[in-house]
């Protein structure tokens, strides 16, 4: 058994699992804590990942006749101010983030009057609008040819066979940082409102909380997320094209990870992206028919399913905090 | 319809018919039409499992796979098996095989239907379960549908037999494939059928009850157990029949045929008004129009952005839809 | 033996307990009304008889049958009719079908049945093809009681019939009611307005806090000063 084979594989479960669990904790942002039916998840996956691509990519050769026309060149343009650190690789991140925020908030303000299941028809039709775009726009950003040579994030420290072991370590810390910083989000009395409108929402407009105003920053917040996450993968994939942001592998199955893994709560939702990464991954490895990718399909759909049907709560539930 | 719904109504088609005069495509109009009662087949289905069982029933576009994938294997192993070919008939590139598929896989689809909501969604009535947990569910029955319908048939697109033939060369430049208008003929009938069910039929009318006022009906003393099944009976073959017809229109049939249209079947109901059948044939008819228009100045991969847009449009306008209620 | 003998329930939603262990009595011919402050559990008690609530203890009798948490078809079935207080009329169906409806489910003649309800609430003739939601608050009201009667019953419930009326119209409904249960038909009703009911009752109930507290004549009960004091004073 060749070790370094078997870390560099393990590295790559973990660089996507952390990318899932990133997703993960937005959707709960969306869903578990303002019951945001967000199946458009896709929409900021691709923005997210577009946004930190172009703006660290360098410009179009004009002798390999890209289509795309924009080409940020982050690192370049940083020079000594990446402080020998690619730093450019949080900036891009931050933006990436920001894009998304940006645009998650015309979004929130013409859609989340909306009921629950039109939302959720709203959210795919937007995500898939922007899928469309990407692809039909070739000079935004190659269209389907895709964008290579998006830049590696101190890929100078590690070789490139060894590479994914950094980058999944980058992945995790990254994961962590905002784990953390949603559970200080949550515990913030902004955060408090929140949970009490999701409570009784009414009670919550009695008291003269405009609801709608926090369930638009929470969309933000939870689309900011989603954009950091989308970053992260372009930066571990660095290759994007818009077959990437299908719905099966950037919505449905993060849905899947938050039913699995608990709604409501961060560490179930990271929970869920292991473990239904996990899941997804090691099917690979099975015998004969059992791994063709259609039954893999199948088998996120009667996750759901059972997982809604047999323990609606998830495998971490969410304690249940008593009330103030 | 009060007044403010038929001029809602006329505004929107007089803009999309000038749009169309205006773009001198009129045959986008005609073969938009035929689209549209196509996709109505699946929007009849959707409003009426939104309008008494009260979710979104994200499935629906799978469904309408499904009964294309079934109709073309009945067609093709079945039929073909027994020796049951026949040359296509008139101007049409199909014959009666497909034709006669038709019913046996409106069957076959009520039965998986009504079976899906057995194990699955009933359950959840029963737990009281939100209706937004219930249109997560159909989420997960949706990618189940797809995942099978890739095992069985694989990825690549599936071609009806078909025989070549002509299109209608009509004034105007207008060219329609006859399939178009024989399909399209059998998606009015067939609305019109469940529209004569819901008016006179004992479950028909038990159906509209239970829409309007679930509780009454109840204690009415409605079965509503056997509403349902007829829900989604009616919902099923309608949907299996569309998805056939839309995959004989198109002459072939790929995993996410149906999946693709769920956007337009969605923004049709919307646009006609949830729980309404008729505001569902309208809708549909509106959005194949619109759709079909856009491509004269607008890429046609950006189709369904163009339903959305009009779903979204209708949405802060009039929420209710056409025939929808009042705000 | 009384048509109706409903045994100590027990009902609530959720946690929540309503009902603790109420009894009531409804003989054959009689109209029985149920009075007592909001929130008392009065609806609750209806919607657990007709088979919308659960009863979680207790026992209730027809004539000679158990209906203890029978369905609500079976409710029907067994010759009960409900009409609740709001919503109690097909918005989206003509005056026609909603007074169809009986008949498709209890597989009636309607011709013959349709006359005879029509004589006795002539109104409706005039809009048969109208939608429901069309009509007016007392309009609809009448189509509820017709809906009800014309399957004949031998129990009609009835939740504050009179709720969201005007007093005239209100009068109207009292004396529909009084004349419905003369001409035989056996009536539950819970009221608000006690004074009016008790007047044309043959037994009332007072419910306050999910417990009987008195039960009387409907005359005796009009001239009781306990039942003042149970209405102004609320729960103990």
């Amino acid at each position: 058994m060749d070790l370094g084979g078997v870390l560099i594989y393990i590295s790559g479960f973990i660089i996507m699992a952390s990318i899932y669990g990133i997703f993960s904790i937005g959707l709960n942002i969306h869903w578990g804590f303002t019951g945001l039916f967000n199946i458009g998840i896709a929409g900021f996956f691709a923005i997210g990942a577009y946004s930190s691509a172009l703006i660290t990519i360098e410009p179009p050769d004009p002798n390999l006749f890209e289509d795309y026309i924009f080409g940020g060149n982050l690192p370049e343009l940083l020079g000594f101010l990446n402080l020998g650190i690619d730093l450019w690789f949080f900036f891009a991140l931050i933006f990436a983030g920001l894009i998304c925020a940006i645009i998650a908030a015309p979004i929130a303000l013409i859609t989340l009057r909306l009921r629950e299941d039109y939302l959720g028809m709203a959210a795919l039709g937007i995500a898939e609008t922007i899928r469309l775009i990407f692809l039909n726009e070739a000079w935004l950003a190659n269209g389907g040819r895709g964008m290579y040579g998006i830049p590696k994030f101190l890929g100078d420290m590690v070789s490139p066979r060894y590479y994914d072991l950094l980058y999944a370590l980058i992945a995790v810390v990254i994961l962590l940082v905002i784990y953390l910083t949603v559970q200080r989000i949550i515990k913030s009395p902004w955060g408090r409102v929140l949970k009490s409108i999701r409570e009784d929402e009414v009670a919550a407009t009695s008291l003269g909380k405009n609801v709608f105003a926090f369930k638009v920053q929470s969309f933000i917040l939870g689309a900011f997320i989603m954009g950091v996450g989308g970053a992260v993968f372009a930066h571990g994939f660095r290759f994007l094209d818009p077959f990437t942001f299908r719905p099966l592998l950037s919505t449905f199955i993060i849905w899947t990870m938050l039913m699995v893994g608990g709604s409501g709560n961060n560490r179930g939702a990271i929970a869920g992206a292991f473990i239904v990464w996990g899941v997804w991954s090691t099917t690979q490895f099975l015998p004969g028919f059992l791994s063709s990718p259609d039954l893999r399909y199948f088998m996120v759909g009667l996750l759901i399913v059972v997982m809604l049907l047999f323990k609606p709560s998830g495998v971490i539930p969410e304690t249940i905090e008593k009330k103030n | 319809m009060s007044i403010k719904n038929i001029d809602y109504f006329w505004i929107i088609f007089i803009v999309v018919l000038s749009g169309l005069i205006i773009f001198g495509q009129p045959s986008l109009l005609i073969n938009g039409l035929l689209l549209g009662f196509i996709y109505s087949l699946g929007a009849i289905g959707l409003t009426l499992v939104f309008g008494i069982l009260r979710f979104g029933n994200f499935s629906q576009g799978d469904l309408m796979t499904l009964g294309g994938y079934i109709s073309l294997s009945i067609v093709t192993v079945i039929f073909a098996g027994i020796g049951f070919t026949g040359s296509a008939l008139g101007p049409f590139t199909f014959g009666l095989p497909i034709i006669l598929a038709i019913p046996l896989t409106m069957i076959l689809t009520s039965i998986i239907v009504v079976a899906l909501d057995q194990l699955i969604y009933k359950r959840l009535r029963t737990r009281q379960a939100s209706t937004m947990l219930i249109s997560i569910a159909s989420l997960g029955v949706a990618i189940m549908i797809r995942g099978l319908v890739q095992f069985l048939w694989g990825n690549e697109p599936e071609y009806f037999p078909r025989e070549s033939k002509q299109f209608y060369m009509l004034p105007l430049d207008i060219r329609i494939p006859p399939d178009n208008i024989i399909l399209g003929l059998m998606a009015v009938l067939m609305t019109l059928g469940v529209y004569l069910f819901l008016k006179y039929n004992k479950y028909g009318k038990f159906m509209r009850a239970t829409a309007n006022n679930p509780n009454l009906s109840l204690s009415t003393g409605i079965n509503t157990s056997i509403v349902i099944i007829w829900t989604w009976i009616i919902s099923g073959s309608l949907a299996a029949a569309g998805g056939t017809m839309l995959a004989v229109s198109q002459a072939q049939i790929l995993p996410m045929t149906g999946w693709k249209i769920l956007l337009p079947i969605f923004a049709s109901v919307i646009l006609g008004g949830i729980g309404k059948p008729i505001g569902a044939l309208v809708g549909a008819i509106i959005i194949g129009i619109s759709m079909e228009a856009s491509t004269a100045w607008l890429n046609p991969t950006y189709k369904p952005a163009v339903a959305f847009t009009i779903m979204i449009a209708m949405l802060l306008v009039k929420p209710n839809g056409l025939f929808g209620e009042k705000d | 033996m009384a048509l109706l003998d409903v045994q100590n329930i027990i009902a609530g939603y959720g946690e929540t307990e309503i009902l603790h262990s109420v009894s009531i009595q409804v003989n054959e011919g009689n109209l029985v009304a149920i009075i007592g402050p909001n929130g008392s559990g009065k609806s609750t008690l209806l919607k657990v008889i007709v088979g919308l609530l659960e009863a979680k203890n207790g026992n209730i009798k027809f004539m000679s049958d158990n209906i203890t948490n029978s369905s609500p078809q079976k409710i029907v079935e067994f010759g009960i009719s409900y009409v609740p207080q709001a919503d109690n009329v097909f918005t989206n169906m003509t005056i026609r079908e909603n007074l169809e409806i009986p008949s498709l489910v209890l597989k009636f003649n309607f011709k013959k049945r349709l006359e005879e309800i029509l004589d006795l609430f002539p109104i409706l003739d005039t809009k048969m093809n109208s939608k429901a939601g069309t009509l007016s608050g007392g309009q609809r009201q009448t189509l509820a009681f017709a809906k009800a009667l014309i399957s004949k019953p031998s129990l009609m419930i009835l939740d504050e019939p009179s709720a969201g009326l005007s007093p005239i119209m209100a009068d109207s409904t009292f004396e529909t009611i009084e004349s419905i249960n003369k001409s035989g038909v056996t009536i539950l009703i819970v009221e608000q307005n006690a004074k009016k009911i008790l007047s044309i009752a043959d037994r009332g109930y007072v419910l306050a806090t999910g417990e009987n507290k008195i039960d009387d004549t409907g005359l005796n009960l009009l001239t009781n000063p306990d039942v003042g004091m149970l209405y102004l004073g609320g729960s103990n």
